[in-house]
């Protein structure tokens, strides 16, 4: 179960909307390598992970990356208030606009729909904890890209808030690749799945 | 900045170092520099976050003081812009 705290992880405070800005940082919802996806694959990769400690990094990186979700949808919610008509046509929002009004909806920057594709779940320790470091690093570009191409002080702060995450989280999954290499046979790790052989021996 | 502000800006604060322990002794759990650094800051977000909520209102719909209104949902929604979030 989860609880809900009525405070944001890092606080967001946008003072001049701006729709085109919204166009591109949505990605960070519902792309690739958006915190919809990050959630959704570490909380289920938990089921299939024999060790208690990577079991407990993949609840608690992926109880934040909903965290981010919600900081990513109230930069989304603040830069799309009070819009005009012009101001949609001007920024290039109206393709967004015109199905999803200045609703949150999780899509790429391109205007795919967020995809389950996104989610890597192989049931395979070292295979899926590779996939959340490279998730880690990829969620982290995409930072650096938008950070590239905003100027906004409100806006980029909270951005580089969530691209530090990025890298803390990386180093995180790190502790968890490192503790299964350690409870697995060390002379060969691919030998075998803990998640699915039965009887390996635990350290 | 108002106290109540101040308040919650310290209750971010704590929380987040929390946090940060919590994920880093997931993977060393025997590290006890870490532990002392948990205990010492998940103590601190205890007591202000009891403060806070006596003072201010609710963080979590588990804190709500009934009187013979609902109040979870009357103040701002952290995403909202005119928030304290």
């Amino acid at each position: 179960m989860w609880i809900y705290e009525r405070k944001l992880q890092y606080p967001v405070k946008i003072r001049r909307p701006n729709p085109a800005l919204a166009k591109i940082i949505v990605s960070q919802l519902g792309g690739p390598d958006g915190e919809l996806g990050a959630a959704t694959r570490y909380l289920n990769q938990r089921y299939g992970m024999p060790y208690k400690e990577v079991a407990g990094i993949l609840t608690d990186v992926g109880t934040e990356e909903l965290a981010h979700q919600e900081m990513i949808g109230a930069i989304l919610h603040q830069l799309t208030r009070e819009m005009s008509p012009e101001e949609i046509k001007r920024s290039g929002f109206d393709v967004y606009f015109v199905d999803h009004t200045a609703g949150v909806y999780p899509a790429s920057a391109a205007g795919v729909p967020f995809d389950a594709k996104y989610v890597g779940v192989k049931g395979d320790v070292i295979a899926d904890l590779n996939e959340d470091l490279a998730a880690e690093q990829k969620a982290r570009v995409t930072y650096d890209n938008l950070l590239r191409l905003i100027d906004d002080p409100d806006v980029c702060d909270p951005l580089k808030f969530l691209r530090e995450r990025e890298l803390v989280h990386y180093q995180r999954f790190g502790d968890g690749l490192r503790i299964a290499q350690e409870n697995m046979d060390y002379r060969n790790f691919y030998g075998y799945n803990p998640a699915f052989d039965r009887k390996q021996p635990r350290r | 900045m108002n106290e109540q502000k101040k308040l919650f800006k310290t209750i971010r604060a704590y929380s987040f170092a929390v946090y940060e322990a919590i994920l880093y002794l997931d993977g060393h759990p025997d590290d006890r520099r870490a532990l002392a650094f948990y205990g010492k800051y998940s103590e601190k977000l205890r007591e202000a976050t009891a403060r806070y909520e006596k003072r201010y209102g609710p963080l979590t719909a588990f804190g709500v003081s009934c009187g013979d209104k609902w109040t979870w949902v009357d103040t701002p929604w952290p995403w909202e812009y005119d928030s304290i979030n």
